[in-house]
């Protein structure tokens, strides 16, 4: 476990930047409670300042996971964003996309939205913009890019994708090794 | 015989047969007649410390005749020979020095678990001949018919004992070695002394050494540029036999114990110079003629206004349009 250089910090605030924007603020600034990011074998945790002090005492072969495991590097050094930080996004998310009852599923299997599923979406999102997808209940399910922005979203026909899908709560079945 | 004692009484030291006068000289006598006021002074001290080696303990001897014990030198006499350079430090010993590494003492005698009795770790009987005493050995299943392992460890040893030798006599090259390059380059100012040849060959034999060290400077850099010259920059490729792992390359990381203050600080910083702090996410302006992506992203509008026939032709049609309305 290391604390992660500037370089690592770069990237993964620009990935969370895309989801959650300004209120990246809040994840790094917490007055009560405040958290910080740790490496371990290449996956981002983002843990309070109690928890990592107490895991300074387990040796790395023995320390699995410690707090959320937001994503993991690759070998290139680019960052993932894994389903495990979905609380986070959702709490402090830019654009929101609401999917329809009946939409829900396929997503949690792993397809992009089509508009027909679509419930609600934030007015002025743009295109290729980091989005949560939560259900029309408010409830998180995933998260993903948008295809289009909000105006030209209601112009496509309903078959055509609005979402792109990145990671949904399916995969902590699906991925449950792999996950932390 | 007799023995002046002047104002201040004639100290000796007669471990070192010498008698001291401390008295001052009578100016007198001494312009006078020179030589023979100093010879009745000598006489005088001399006389006095003859007196007094006779004083001492005398043991009869019977090849010599009497002889006296001198006793303990007295007085500090200064060094003889210059004080020793200090010797350069081995290889080992530079390293131990960098690192604060201290040399632990190890006992002779070393507690064996088997035989629960003190047994030396080196020497006769010592333990580190226990695997090649042994009668009998576990021998692994791929061995061949010949291997015998006490044969082995025994050579083992012997290798350890030669590998040792040939260290300690690189120390002394390496030593003799800096000894010779500082006198050399000493010796190039006093060029008088030495032979005209001698002089130079000190100098090209400085300015080659230089040369060859530049050269192996560049040669070990050009080396590391070309193992990481692969496409995946040298990280999964196979090592060569020859080459040695990449030294001193090695990442340096925060700690992990640091002020959590200081580090928030960092990321807060880093935020604003992304441009994701309080100023406000500013996205990336796009290349020259898309336009601001926020609003439209003039590709595709010309795209789906042409029907897919591009701007050139949007423009032809909306040109035919207006003259055709006119």
């Amino acid at each position: 476990m290391r604390p992660l250089t500037e370089e690592e910090t770069k990237t993964v605030f620009e990935k969370l930047a895309n989801y959650i924007g300004k209120n990246l603020v809040h994840l790094i600034d917490r007055p009560e409670d405040p958290h910080v990011f740790r490496l371990h074998k290449d996956k981002v945790y983002y843990v309070s300042e109690n928890t990592m002090r107490l895991s300074i005492s387990i040796s790395r072969p023995n320390l699995v996971s410690l707090g959320t495991c937001f994503g993991k590097f690759s070998k290139t050094g680019k960052f993932r964003l894994h389903i495990t930080c979905l609380d986070h996004l959702v709490q402090y998310a830019r654009y929101k996309v609401w999917i329809k009852p009946n939409g829900e599923l396929p997503f949690l299997y792993g397809n992009h939205v089509v508009k027909a599923h679509l419930g609600r979406i934030t007015d002025d999102t743009p295109e290729h913009a980091g989005v949560v997808v939560l259900s029309m209940a408010g409830v998180g399910l995933g998260f993903g890019v948008t295809a289009r922005s909000t105006a030209d979203t209601r112009k496509l026909d309903p078959t055509s994708i609005i979402v792109f899908h990145q990671a949904d709560v399916g995969e902590y079945l699906r991925d449950e090794d792999t996950l932390f | 015989t007799a023995v002046q004692q002047g104002e201040t009484p004639l100290t000796f030291d007669l471990g070192l047969l010498a008698s001291f006068d401390p008295n001052p000289i009578d100016s007198k006598a001494y312009s006078q007649d020179l030589e023979s006021y100093l010879k009745q002074r000598s006489r005088n001290a001399t006389q006095a410390l003859i007196n007094n080696i006779f004083n001492l303990k005398v043991t009869r001897d019977i090849d010599h005749g009497p002889l006296a014990t001198l006793p303990a030198i007295q007085t500090r006499l200064p060094r003889e020979k210059p004080l020793p350079k200090p010797k350069p430090l081995t290889k080992w010993e530079k390293f131990a020095k960098i690192k604060g590494i201290q040399n632990k003492k190890k006992d002779k005698m070393v507690f064996d678990e088997d035989t629960q009795t003190w047994v030396p770790s080196w020497g006769y009987k010592g333990a580190n001949k226990k695997v090649e005493d042994q009668w009998i050995h576990v021998v692994k299943a791929g061995a061949e018919d010949d291997y015998s392992p006490a044969k082995a460890a025994a050579k083992e040893r012997k290798d350890r004992k030669l590998k040792n030798e040939a260290q300690r006599l690189k120390n002394l090259a390496r030593a003799n070695q800096a000894e010779t390059k500082s006198s050399s380059a000493s010796g190039l100012g006093d060029g008088k002394s030495q032979s005209g040849a001698l002089g130079s060959g000190s100098a090209s034999q400085v300015a080659k050494a230089a040369a060859r060290q530049k050269r192996k400077a560049e040669l070990e850099a050009d080396v590391l540029r070309s193992r990481a010259s692969t496409a995946s920059m040298g990280k999964f490729d196979k090592r060569l036999e020859g080459e040695g792992k990449a030294k001193g390359i090695k990442r340096k990381f925060d700690p992990l114990e640091q002020d959590t203050g200081a580090e928030r600080q960092a990321s807060m910083a880093l935020l604003s110079k992304l441009g994701t702090g309080p100023g406000g996410l500013k996205k990336k302006a796009n290349s020259v003629g898309q336009g601001d992506s926020e609003l439209v992203n003039t590709r595709k509008a010309v795209k789906f206004a042409s029907g897919g026939s591009g701007g050139v032709a949007l423009g032809r049609k909306q040109a035919q349009g207006a003259s055709g309305a006119k």
